[in-house]
């Protein structure tokens, strides 16, 4: 039988705001602490001339609660911190028995969290 | 005789600017993400920052500086991007003045002159778009 992972990720919530530039910013504030399914770890990298770029990417499988399910409608609103990294969500599955939603996050390796 | 302008103190007054003639409409240095969720925005870019430099060993023998800003009007509506680019000609076009915020940075325009360039359509962000310059006269 596969070994399931569960590890300790925080919820966070995105502000966004913007400096007296008018350059955006987002700030993460931790909403709750959770035991997510951790799956698919994954580390690419892409080389674009002289700069090596780093994407890792995870899925996070949670429960379908009222929590994850306003995540998943505004997915744009909130954040993971795991590994103590800052992960922003780039997909959101919700499992078809409504057991289950899957978020897919990313971070960058020369980091620019957006 | 003129010292160099700082171009971060133009960036700001730009920002300060626009927000408060486009107020309640967001305004960004840059396109950003929440375009997903707000239906119209400005963004601005500034360019040409530069204050001609005339014969002479000194450094402070300049003329006046003539930065030109961008700026880019997103919106779902063209009706709405048509009516906020008339809020900013009719606000900016011609203006002289302090611009920026007069309590910090703000400095005096001898004027302030708007080219309403063109509207386009971006098919990728699904937004109008309305894009004009306005070039400042700034004295030193």
């Amino acid at each position: 039988m596969a070994i399931a992972r569960y590890e300790n990720v925080d919820v966070n919530n995105i502000t966004n705001s913007k400096d007296v530039y008018g350059q955006q910013t987002t700030t993460i504030t931790k909403w709750f602490t959770t035991r997510a399914k951790v799956m698919d770890v994954r580390n690419d990298l892409s080389i674009a001339k002289d700069e090596r770029i780093y994407e890792d990417n995870v899925k996070f499988m949670l429960n379908y609660t009222p929590n994850t399910y306003t995540m998943s409608t505004n997915q744009y609103n909130y954040a993971f911190t795991w590994r103590g990294q800052d992960w922003r969500i780039s997909d959101v599955n919700e499992a078809n028995d409504k057991m289950s939603i899957t978020f897919t996050c990313y971070r960058n390796n020369p980091s620019v969290p957006v | 005789m003129s010292v160099q302008q700082n171009p971060a103190i133009y960036a700001e007054c730009i920002q300060y600017q626009l927000e408060n003639i486009v107020t309640p409409i967001p305004v960004y240095a840059n396109f950003n993400r929440n375009w997903a969720k707000e239906p119209k925005f400005v963004t601005w870019h500034l360019r040409n920052i530069h204050q001609p430099v005339y014969t002479g060993q000194t450094q402070n023998n300049k003329g006046i500086d003539r930065p030109v800003f961008q700026m880019s009007i997103f919106s779902q509506k063209l009706e709405d991007a048509l009516n906020i680019s008339n809020n900013i000609l009719q606000s900016l076009h011609g203006y002289s003045g302090v611009f920026g915020d007069p309590g910090t940075t703000g400095f005096f325009i001898a004027k302030a002159d708007i080219v309403w360039l063109y509207n386009t359509y971006d098919d990728k962000v699904g937004l109008q778009q309305i894009i004009m310059d306005c070039t400042l006269d700034v004295p030193t």
